[in-house]
């Protein structure tokens, strides 16, 4: 089973190599806020190093674990200050650039920047959102920082604060991955003895994803799982990748090419944006699954497409569009006695799929029926009804 | 060839005198419910969850494949508890096809196979009769059949079988009691 969660967890949950404890910090993690182009109303920068312990230990109370500065140790106090000092600058910097909009650090000459409401974190996975001006900003505010090196460097932290406490003998741990989720990411952790092979914080030549954390007596090495596609782009940042779990590449890209798809059409993509929004997971299903939606989960199978009574064949991506939709809206699913089967699959057929199929060129259809059509490598790929022409009974 | 032309004329015959062609009688005797129950060893009732919605109208494959599954045989207590419920549910072929989602199925079979099946849908509102299929064909089957089948199940949650698909929803608490 592959997965796809579209979260807004903020979750993070640590799990030693084999069956080790699992502590959870939820709440803890909110990699948001350096991307929330509110910022400057909000109570931007929220994360000191001692504000950061503080929510830990809030989270940890009554659980036993603590987290204190004095157990860092593993990261030189001073080194992660000047981290995050050199992460927050660009934030509470000087302006070096003109501009005559509210961010007037950002020379943004058509004034359309920061996204306003948009949270690029949200919807920068969008094609369209990456399109509009303001997306740009969005590097700016990273000043060419790979968040996913962020991610990485707040998980290196972490992950030392833990070991620090784990009573282990590093010895006993050397290069033994621990695996970490933070937001939603997959992060192994791996602590090696001798000499680093490079500067605290520099990333391994042989994988840009991976980044070297030193220490008096070794280092770490930590690297996301799978590897974001930041190394085709390390300022760019794909924002469904984060939220993989167990994703396989070939579901991704099929993920990502429905997404992709959809963007073209303003209602897709507000359903899009909606399921983000309430935290709707992706299940990718493979074989002769069908698509199906519960209580929030999509189960989807990007090689199914749909023949329709009309004998047109809807694409595996407004499958997926209809599914998402399932999920966003929360109509009853009574019995209606006609076509449509239910009240939610009438709305959703006649006011979502259809309205959206006929934008992209796909067939519509005026009923609930249909039968899959699986093999399909392309989750775009669709049919028109055929066509009889002047044939006539 | 000439077979065929006699098979075809004496249905003909068969069919003007009011006599059903022995095929025809096949299929109404597997459309018998209570004969298929008489002689059944063992039953699979499905309950497919209004929680999942789907791309298509859910099909009897759908039914088995994501619908909750109590699994019973003629030699467990509450067989007599499923012949009570669907013994007495009225069948039959349907004139035309109903619409309506087929939600519930009931797998009737002996050891050497499938001697019967039946899937119903939820009924929408006070008709008697709903959309169903049985054999393969569609039927009309009574309204009470959904209500039967669900009933049957919410009464026996341990019969309830391993969940094999992450969408194959059982109300909480189903699935085989500890033993002892």
């Amino acid at each position: 089973m592959f997965e796809l969660a579209f979260e807004e967890s903020s979750a993070l949950v640590m799990q030693g190599g084999s069956g080790g404890p699992v502590v959870s910090m939820d709440g803890f993690y909110q990699a948001s806020d350096y991307q929330d182009s509110t910022y400057q109303e909000s109570e931007y920068p929220p994360v000191t190093q001692e504000e950061f312990i503080d929510e830990v230990e809030e989270t940890l109370a009554g659980t036993g674990g603590i987290l204190s500065v004095d157990d860092l140790a593993l990261i030189p106090e001073a080194e992660w200050e000047n981290f995050l000092s050199a992460l927050l600058a660009f934030v509470n910097g000087t302006p070096s650039h003109g501009g005559s909009d509210q961010n007037s650090y950002y020379n943004d000459h058509s004034n359309e920047a920061p996204l306003g409401e948009f949270f690029i974190e949200q919807w920068g996975f969008l094609p369209s959102v990456q399109r509009m001006p303001g997306y740009h900003y969005y590097d700016y505010l990273t000043q060419d920082i790979d968040p996913e090196f962020l991610e990485m460097a707040y998980a290196s932290f972490l992950g030392a604060s833990v070991f620090a406490n784990s009573d282990l003998s590093l010895a006993d741990i050397e290069n033994m991955p621990f695996q970490m989720v933070v937001d939603g990411r997959p992060i192994s952790i791996t602590w090696h003895s001798g000499s680093a092979p490079g500067a605290n914080f520099s990333t391994l030549a042989s994988d840009p994803d991976t980044i070297v954390v030193t220490a008096s007596t070794g280092y770490f090495t930590i690297d996301t799982q799978p590897p974001g596609p930041s190394q085709g782009n390390p300022n760019a940042m794909d924002f469904v990748q984060p939220t993989l779990e167990n994703m396989q590449n070939g579901s991704l890209r099929a993920v990502q090419q429905a997404i992709s798809y959809l963007d073209d059409n303003e209602l897709a993509r507000q359903i899009l944006a909606s399921a983000v929004l309430r935290g709707v997971r992706v299940v990718v299903v493979t074989g002769t699954a069908e698509h199906g939606e519960a209580n929030g989960t999509v189960f989807w199978n990007p090689t199914a497409a749909v023949r329709l009574t009309n004998g047109g064949i809807m694409s595996p991506a407004m499958c997926l569009l209809h599914e998402l939709a399932h999920a966003v809206f929360g109509l009853p699913n009574t019995p209606t006695g006609d076509a449509y089967g239910n009240i939610e699959d009438r709305y959703i057929i006649q006011q979502v799929e259809n309205v959206v199929a006929a934008a992209l060129g796909e067939p519509t259809r005026q009923d609930h029926d249909g039968d899959y059509v699986f093999g399909q490598t392309d989750v775009t790929f669709h049919q028109p009804p055929p066509d009889l022409g002047d044939f006539r009974i | 060839m000439r077979a065929l032309a006699t098979l075809a004329a004496l249905t003909a015959l068969l069919s003007l005198a009011g006599v059903e062609p022995p095929v025809a009688q096949a299929q109404a005797q597997r459309l018998d419910l209570g004969a298929a129950l008489r002689i059944a060893d063992s039953a699979e009732v499905y309950v497919l969850s209004g929680d999942l919605a789907f791309v298509r109208s859910p099909d009897p494959g759908t039914v088995r494949s994501l619908g909750c599954r109590y699994s019973v045989s003629r030699t467990m207590p509450a067989w007599r508890d499923l012949q009570a419920a669907v013994g007495n549910v009225a069948l039959r072929p349907a004139a035309r096809p109903r619409h309506g989602e087929l939600r519930v199925g009931l797998v009737l079979s002996d050891r050497r196979g499938i001697l019967f099946e039946a899937y119903g849908s939820v009924p929408a509102g006070a008709e008697p009769m709903v959309r169903g299929l049985s054999q393969r064909r569609d039927v009309e089957i009574a309204a009470t059949f959904a209500a039967a089948v669900t009933g049957f199940g919410a009464r026996h949650p341990e019969l309830a079988t391993a969940l094999v698909h992450p969408a194959r929803l059982c109300p909480a608490g189903s699935g085989p009691r500890p033993a002892g």
